[in-house]
């Protein structure tokens, strides 16, 4: 018997794995499973659009309203910018550069290893391990730590772990020894591996930080650990100049 | 070593969202700065029409999409700009083919901006290829329309257009982890009715990522 339409699709919400009777239907049943599959890509697209678009999104400058206006002579009582009017300021944050060389794979076919991914967390959640860091609490383990050594002409070195609670939140705890003088600011990042896309977590002010990770970012992409030293100059772009920096790894 | 880097969220990026922005997210999917899916129909309906004030609208609520795709391909604010103005205008002077029951006017405009980057590509191609065929050098012109985030844009607009109950139940569903079980305790509805909403929502998300993929404008 075809299992319904609703189940289906509530299979493929959950995430979980169908169960045994389940699992042998979809694989005996075409129509089945190519339903199921494409409700699973829908809720793969729903659970990527968590992370708040509009936090990625970068505004063009008032000139490109002013080109429009002109090039299309509209009403002058519309020639102000729809966007400076916005009360969000604009970003000062970088573009990214174009993914040279890179041919990126169309759709939501990432969603594999970012499934994948978070069963390799999944799977490590709970193994804790030996740590100067501070331990972490009951419902809080351990998944993913990486060695930070030092860039030429620092001296520093330091560890990161990335703990997860039960309840899915992730903190990343940095810490630092060595010749970064306080006084300075550093930076913490979690960086691409190609080193094309960071995240900055927060300025460490002490030889420890811990920092919350934004929900929704895929330590698959942004594997690398970074501290860099930063001018205070209100740029907050990274400054280029890395402290240590170091790769994660499940524990 | 990172001259050329991406800030893909920044966190100091969050804190200059004002608070109650922020709090949007608390009460659905909202996660343009949009008015509600009414509105839209109106925008839509006023841009095909001819209404200027309707373009206006558009382009505050469209732009940084249409300009963070061309940034993020082109990977130079002058270049993008140039690819956002001449979308809206693009966008403007073809209205009379877009048809507002047919697309949204999101997806006409990115299907609009995927052509004016790859002519973007394509004209810088033809000049690397002149001044490269005088160095005697080859010319890679790789940058990638950013999928990932039109996707993004085109899902959470769908899920911005549910109705308000399974709105709601995707929100608990998808964004707070709830079981099934508990969303129908939750919104007092029977569980059956829970997975219905999963389904027809999910089904809504797969219809209109085939609508996207045909092609556009």
């Amino acid at each position: 018997m075809h299992p319904e339409p609703d189940e289906l699709a509530a299979l493929a919400a959950d995430g979980r794995e169908p169960d045994a009777a389940m699992t042998t239907h979809l694989r005996a049943c075409d129509d089945c499973r190519f339903e199921y599959e494409a409700f699973q890509a829908a809720a793969a697209q729903v659970r990527a659009s968590e992370a708040n678009l509009d936090l990625d999104l970068e505004r063009p400058s008032s000139s490109v309203w002013a080109g429009i206006h002109r090039e299309l002579s509209l009403d002058d009582r519309l020639a102000s910018d729809p966007i400076a009017s916005d009360e969000t300021p604009r970003s000062v944050a970088p573009i990214r550069a174009a993914d040279r060389g890179v041919s990126r794979r169309g759709g939501w076919r990432w969603w594999p290893a970012v499934a994948a991914a978070a069963v390799v967390i999944g799977v490590l959640a709970g193994i804790a391990i030996g740590t100067r860091l501070p331990p972490s609490s009951p419902n809080e383990s351990i998944v993913a730590e990486a060695r930070l050594d030092p860039f030429p002409g620092w001296t520093a070195e330091g560890r990161a772990v990335i703990q997860e609670s039960s309840d899915g939140r992730r903190t990343i705890v940095v810490e630092l020894d060595g010749d970064a003088e306080t006084g300075q600011l550093r930076e913490v990042w979690l960086l691409r591996e190609d080193a094309t896309g960071l995240v900055s977590l927060g300025l460490l002010d002490d030889t420890t930080g811990t920092f919350a990770l934004p929900p929704g970012i895929d330590l698959g992409e942004f594997p690398v650990v970074d501290v860099s030293s930063e001018p205070s100059d209100g740029d907050p772009a990274h400054s280029g100049d890395s402290i240590v920096r170091g790769q994660l790894r499940g524990v | 070593m990172l001259s050329t880097t991406v800030i893909a969220q920044d966190r100091r990026r969050r804190a200059l969202i004002p608070e109650h922005r922020r709090d949007e997210r608390k009460d659905g999917f909202r996660s343009m700065s949009a008015p509600s899916f009414a509105e839209d129909d109106t925008l839509a309906e006023g841009f095909a029409s001819g209404d200027e004030a309707a373009l206006r609208a558009a382009y505050a609520r469209w732009a940084p999409l249409v300009y963070t795709l061309a940034a993020r391909s082109l990977g130079n604010r002058s270049d993008a700009e140039d690819v956002t103005q001449q979308v809206f205008i693009a966008a403007w002077r073809s209205r009379e083919r877009f048809d507002p029951t047919r697309a949204s006017l999101q997806s006409w405009l990115i299907g609009i901006s995927r052509h004016r980057i790859a002519d973007a590509h394509e004209a810088r191609a033809r000049t690397s290829r002149i001044e490269a065929r005088l160095a005697g050098e080859a010319v890679i012109d790789g940058g990638v329309f950013d999928e990932d985030l039109a996707e993004r844009a085109m899902v959470s607009e769908a899920l911005d257009r549910l109705d308000p109950v399974p709105r709601q139940v995707m929100r608990l569903a998808f964004y707070d982890r709830m079981t099934h079980s508990q969303i129908a305790d939750r919104l007092g509805l029977p569980l059956g009715t829970v997975k219905s909403h999963i389904r027809r929502s999910l089904t809504r998300i797969r219809e209109r990522w085939e609508v996207e993929d045909a092609p556009g404008a």
